[in-house]
């Protein structure tokens, strides 16, 4: 199949990778473009661990081509800190040890970030619920939750 | 899991899609939330994805005094940002709003859950209720569909699209009527590994003080069509709303007596017609207490 | 090894031991610039796919791969024959030495057979994963199908098909523990005896990282390097050298960020191993990324017991024996694992209890499914799980309250160590204050006085378990040395995904030494770098990796002090040590100093560079961990939907080196337990073939099903080992499912239900309802 020639910014980087239509944005990412902030955990679009955010929304990049990313912004975890300085978001999850093996973290934490920006005092439902989409197997997400919480009071949300 | 390879075009006028549609292998791509996972896994392999995610004609929401119109590839999260939505058809927001979670919100469109109904989709039996209109777009052009008329008994593997619309139509938007029901809702209990509804039941309710005048129920993970509640409906007709919950649980089995409930390795089909009652009895109650 | 009566307790400052100092590694994870073996890049990398079995059992009549060769791109492709060309015996190795039939290993292809839906048939390569895929696709099998053994309770049936031609009752092995005629003696006494059959449901790891290898080789130096997701990369060298026959020496394992292995990435699978075997092959480095389907399709996975068992008790509710029979699935093939599970599942079955007389029978049994290996917990979920239900149905039957019965038999603090009598030595044990703490945390007295009736119109449940666990097995390496800087050097044999390592290690380390965290640099994961070790599964590197770092740290810090007492002339027992400075009067020498001056051409004799001290530990005996779980539910009759209102973890992990990690690893293992009591549900269909192959039809806990985890400790250090910890790594998952199911049975005990099966899934409790009324 005739490759496409997709422009795509990506923490800020602007790109062009030639693809195949079939090509996952995903594997955009990762393999095209050497972004290997989005982890690949299901292909199905239930683990969350492809979490990207297109244009200012929260997606999972598996569950889309690349070539429907054209002339995009593609925001991963990677992008989130502020050179040395982590993102509060990334400083909370440091804090409260809301991560284990790290695999899911880099979509958790975009999906904490967007809930955040939407909801800036969530009850601890409210952020399970926000985290539906992400799959995490080590922490039993109490940490998680935690630390989104505790994110969301240093922000000035105080609870 | 890689898809097999296709041709992929982005048209940018109804015209465009139409044409690109033509072609037997080509299929309408739009939130891509069911469809690319068929097409990841290799189930189906289409030779053309027509995206039509950003088409302008299938864009926006509409409200006049005959409904509300929304384009069929509006997002469900745009939906939820959009007040008129609740305001007008609450069971749709309620229903929109348990879907799968805030990622796949973002992405699945009405037209793709319409079309394609999954087996608990949330948006299906939303619009049986509703008596939606679908607004279809083919070689032969615009034409009408009342909702009911989409689903035939017959639907093909489990990743195929419930609706029997062709692939070469494009639904291009859906009609909620205006409606002066006292209220409505969608209750659903969510299934332990799919993340759909296990069983869902929209309920659109007409009350004269305590005495329920009307009822509609539309429930969807049963079977892959969404099925009206008839015997439900009528069994409360006349009743008081105080009633309402136990004939729903009572009279639940027998709108689902002749239907092969459909059986998984989490939930069993009969567990799902258990529920049935409980979830019509919740949507009820919800309804009674949401001004439509 | 030292006595436990002979060893010194190490009472390291708790300036970092003890602390929630934050983790170390997580900046990494947080920017998401961790490695994963994923987002490795080498030039020239091809990728490697398997052609799968449709089939649960079949004979393979024929492969072409031709059709795969013509696609653009597509590089290789294998089948068995190729591999019995090569010199690589091509079979995964087992471990026969506790079997009693030698059975056949996993071959990286199939040979002229398919035993299990999802086997590896034939391999392609490509230069590219999509292009791999169009290859697998390609490639035809032509198979006859046989009837497949499916149901291990029947596969040692006389007229079961046969798994594997030479097992004829597809018994891969019998073991008994414990002695049979005191329990028959015991049972034969008693007054009262509670039997039970249960099934411990068959689950899938589920790591959030697939499994996933990178292989090159170096041509000039016949050498593999092999970068794969591992737990124990020492173990990955030594099985890959076997399934390559190359000695050990010719191979590199590397495990960089491993994202989770909860047992299933311990051992090895045909993908590293045909990674590696192509990368000889064709010269090329060769990556090999399972699809999440693939983890499914060949796990490993994990549990799936069949148990009859009885107990037998006097009419004070004192246990008298415990009778345990019990079918183990192993799957198509023989793992090490599945052999090993009846080992470590038979050393717990007396829980916390004082049992007289204990007996337990246990089967490997093959079937036409996917290998069976251990899955956090391994084999002690499965003991535990037997005994907490048994003695929970028996209170019922007698009745007891549950706690009643329990505290009655709990084995007293006194009685340590204390020699079970299925033959396992427990350490240490004080299990009373932690099921006080329990009992006090879920509120039991006044759950109890609430009653079975909620005012809401839900039925209440309260479950209680107990368990103990066995920690810290085996030897562990560590090397610690100072660089010329007299910054920490420490390597260990252990490996992190996820537990922290480098961040506990540099406590224990820091402490010792007395220099601040970052003075401290922990390396794991390649055996280039790191010592022989066993590995990180079985809650045990906080125990023996533990111990060894700063058993070698106190041995640097000793040599450095020699070396500072020859310098500064004085007897090293007047130097004394402060952060990082010998002194002694009004002189004083710097550990940097020393570190340096031991690197120096000079330097005296007998001196290491940089003090560098390697040692192999092995802990006196197995630590055992305990505690005591708690939970309350609520049942909504009607349709069986279950809340956790309440969960209450007491552990006891001896000295906890970090007690945030502690509870992070609790919380970990409950939602796991809570999983597979819940809703995790393996599923063949009638022909064999996996119905669970994807995340969307495999329950896993999400974040809006794991209930809050309220977490409390009791510490008991352990006296085998110099640091008094204890593994904890698995007690949640050990704990979670009887806590859970008991809970589920006392909401419903009043409609006379004793038992349920996990998952105990909203229809499960459901039909346990209907069918009660
Ligand atoms: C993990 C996961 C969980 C999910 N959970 C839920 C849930 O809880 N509830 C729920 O309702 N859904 C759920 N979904 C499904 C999701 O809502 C899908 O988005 C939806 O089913 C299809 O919409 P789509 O826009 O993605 O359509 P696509 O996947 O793009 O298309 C689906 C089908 O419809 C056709 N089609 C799409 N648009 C049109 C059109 N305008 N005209 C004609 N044909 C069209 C396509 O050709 C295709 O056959 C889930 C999906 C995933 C991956
Ligand atoms: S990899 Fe995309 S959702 Fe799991
Ligand atoms: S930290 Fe390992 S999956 Fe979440």
């Amino acid at each position: 199949m005739a490759e496409h020639e997709v422009e795509l910014t990506v923490d800020g980087e602007a790109a062009s990778v030639a693809v195949e239509p079939r090509t996952l944005l995903v594997h955009a990412i990762r393999d095209q473009l050497g972004v290997t902030a989005p982890k690949i955990g299901c292909e199905t679009g239930k683990c969350g661990a492809c979490t990207v955010t297109l244009d200012g929304t929260l997606v999972k990049s598996c569950m889309l081509l690349a070539v429907q990313a054209e002339g995009g912004t593609v925001r991963t975890a990677a992008g989130m800190a502020d050179g040395d300085e982590l993102h509060p978001i990334q400083q909370a999850f440091r804090a409260t040890h809301g991560l284990q093996c790290g695999y899911c973290t880099p979509g958790m934490l975009l999906a904490a970030e967007r809930l955040l920006a939407d909801q800036p005092n969530p009850s601890r439902a409210e952020i399970r619920s926000a985290l539906k989409g992400n799959i995490c197997r080590c922490t039993g997400y109490q940490h998680i939750v935690d630390a989104i919480e505790r994110a969301a009071a240093d922000a000035g949300g105080a609870p | 899991m890689y898809p097999a390879p296709f041709a992929y075009e982005r048209p940018t006028s109804l015209g465009e899609a139409i044409t690109a549609l033509a072609a037997d292998d080509a299929r309408v791509l739009a939130g891509g939330h069911s469809l690319l996972t068929a097409v990841k896994s290799r189930a189906t392999t289409p030779g053309t994805l027509v995206d039509v995610s950003e088409l302008p004609s299938l864009a926006g929401v509409d409200r006049d005094d005959d409904g509300l119109w929304i384009g069929a590839a509006s997002t469900y999260a745009a939906l939820l940002a959009d007040e008129r939505v609740a305001t007008v058809v609450p069971m749709l927001a309620d229903a929109l709003a348990s879907i799968g979670d805030p990622q796949i919100r973002n992405r699945g469109t009405v037209g793709g859950n319409l079309v394609q109904a999954d087996l608990g989709a949330d948006l299906p039996p939303v619009a049986l209720v509703a008596d939606a209109v679908l607004t279809i777009h083919d070689e032969a052009g615009e034409h009408q569909r009342e909702i009911s008329d989409l689903y035939g008994e017959e639907v093909g593997a489990d990743h195929e699209p419930a609706a029997g619309l062709g692939t070469s139509a494009l639904l291009t938007g859906v009609e909620f009527p205006a409606s002066d029901a006292t209220g409505s809702a969608y209750v659903r209990r969510t299934h332990p590994a799919t993340g759909y509804a296990t069983v869902g039941v929209a309920a659109r309710l007409w009350l004269d003080g305590d005495m329920i005048e009307e009822l509609r129920l539309g429930a969807t993970g049963l079977c892959r069509r969404p099925i009206r509640l008839t015997a439900v409906e009528s069994a409360v007709r006349g009743q008081s709303i105080e009633d309402a919950a136990s004939l729903a649980t009572a009279h639940a089995p027998a709108d689902v007596t002749s239907v092969d409930v459909h059986d998984d390795p989490n939930v069993s089909g009969s567990f799902r017609r258990t529920i049935l009652g409980t979830v019509t009895a919740a949507a009820i109650d919800r309804a009674s207490g949401v001004d439509e | 090894m030292s006595s436990a009566a002979a060893l010194e307790r190490r009472d390291v400052d708790n300036e970092h031991v003890g602390r929630r100092v934050e983790r170390r590694e997580d900046d990494a994870y947080l920017r998401a610039s961790a490695t994963y073996t994923d987002d490795i890049r080498h030039d020239g990398t091809v990728q490697l796919a398997f052609v799968r079995s449709s089939h649960a059992h079949a004979t393979v009549d024929e492969i072409d791969v031709g059709p795969a060769l013509a696609i653009d791109g597509v590089v290789a492709a294998y089948t068995w024959a190729d591999i019995a060309d090569s010199p690589s015996p091509g079979v995964l190795p087992i471990r026969t030495g506790s079997l009693e039939r030698n059975v056949p290993g996993h071959p990286v292809l199939a040979i002229d057979r398919v035993r299990y839906h999802g086997q590896p048939v034939a391999a392609v390569v490509a230069t590219g994963p999509y292009i791999a895929a169009d290859a697998v696709d390609a490639v035809s099998v032509t198979y006859t199908p046989k009837t497949p053994v499916l149901d291990p309770v029947t596969a040692p049936d006389e007229d079961a098909p046969n798994v594997h031609d030479g097992v004829p009752d597809n018994v891969i092995a019998r073991t008994g523990r414990g002695d049979p005629t005191a329990t028959d003696r015991a049972f034969d006494c008693a007054d009262h005896v509670t039997s039970i059959t249960l099934e411990n449901n068959r689950l899938i790891p589920n790591a959030l990282e697939p499994r996933v290898a990178q292989a090159r080789y170096d041509t000039v130096r016949d050498r593999f390097t092999v970068e794969l997701a591992s737990q124990s990369v020492h173990g990955h060298r030594r099985k890959l050298a076997e399934t390559l026959g190359v000695p050990s020496r010719k191979l590199r394992v590397i495990a960089p960020s491993v994202g989770g292995g909860f047992g299933h990435k311990g051992h090895h699978h045909p993908g590293e191993a045909m990674a590696a075997w192509a990368a000889r092959d064709l010269g090329r480095p060769v990556k090999w990324t399972a699809t999440r389907r693939e983890n499914y399709l060949e796990g490993a996975h994990g549990r799936d017991h069949h148990t009859e068992a009885a107990i037998a008790l006097a009419a004070d509710g004192r246990i008298r024996g415990l009778r345990v029979d019990t079918i183990a699935n192993v799957g198509a093939y023989g793992l090490g694992g599945s052999a090993a599970m009846s080992g470590w599942y038979g050393s717990l079955l007396s829980s916390e209890y004082a049992i007289p007389a204990i007996h337990c029978a246990t089967r490997g049994v093959f079937t036409n499914t996917c290998p069976i290996h251990s899955y956090r917990g391994a084999g002690r979920p499965e003991a535990i799980y037997v005994t907490e239900r048994l003695v929970d149905a028996a209170a019922h039957e007698l009745g007891f309250d549950p706690v009643t019965i329990r505290r009655h038999n709990l084995i007293p603090s006194d009685a340590f160590p204390y020699e079970t009598a299925i033959g396992t030595t427990y350490d240490s044990g004080n299990y009373e204050p932690a099921l006080d703490r329990a009992l006090d945390g879920i509120e039991y007295d006044r759950l109890r006085e609430a009653g079975r009736n909620r005012a809401d119109g839900r039925l209440r449940g309260v479950g209680v378990a107990c368990y103990t666990e066995s920690t810290g097995g085996g030897h562990e390496s560590a090397v610690v040395r100072l660089e010329p800087d007299g910054h920490v050097d420490v390597a260990v044999g252990t490996h992190s995904h996820g537990q922290g390592h480098e961040t506990t290690y540099a406590q224990l380390v820091a402490d010792v030494m007395e220099r601040p965290l970052a003075n401290v640099s922990v390396n794991e994961g390649d055996t280039t770098a790191t010592p022989t070790g066993t590995g990180t599964f079985g809650s045990r590197s906080a125990v023996v990796g533990g111990n060894a770092v700063v058993s070698c740290a106190e041995t640097v810090l000793d040599d450095a002090r020699s070396l500072a007492a020859d310098i500064l002339g004085v007897d090293a027992v007047t130097l004394s040590y402060r952060e990082g400075h010998f002194a002694a009067d009004d002189e004083s020498i710097s550990l940097a100093d020393l570190a340096a001056r031991s690197y120096a051409w000079n330097a005296p004799d007998g001196v290491e560079p940089g003090f560098r001290t390697a040692t192999s530990y092995a802990p006196d005996g197995t630590a055992y961990t305990f505690g005591t779980h708690a939970v309350e539910v609520a049942i909504e009759p009607d349709t069986g939907a279950l809340d956790i209102v309440r969960y209450v973890a007491v552990d006891d992990c001896g000295r906890r080196i970090n007690p945030t990690l502690v509870e992070g690893q609790v919380h970990g293992g409950v939602a796991q337990g809570l999983g597979q009591a819940r809703s995790e549900r393996t599923v063949y269909d009638e022909s064999g073939r996996l119905a669970t192959d994807r995340m969307l039809a495999y329950a896993l806990p999400r974040s809006i099903d794991v209930p809050r985890i309220e977490t409390e400790h009791t510490v008991t250090p352990a006296p085998g080992n110099e640091l008094g910890v204890k593994g904890i790594g698995e007690a949640g998952t050990i704990a979670a499912p009887p806590a859970l199911v008991n809970a589920v049975v006392d909401a419903l005990a009043d409609r006379g239900v004793r038992h349920v099966d996990m998952p105990v899934t909203d229809e499960c409790i459901h039909q346990t309802i209907q069918s009660s009324d």
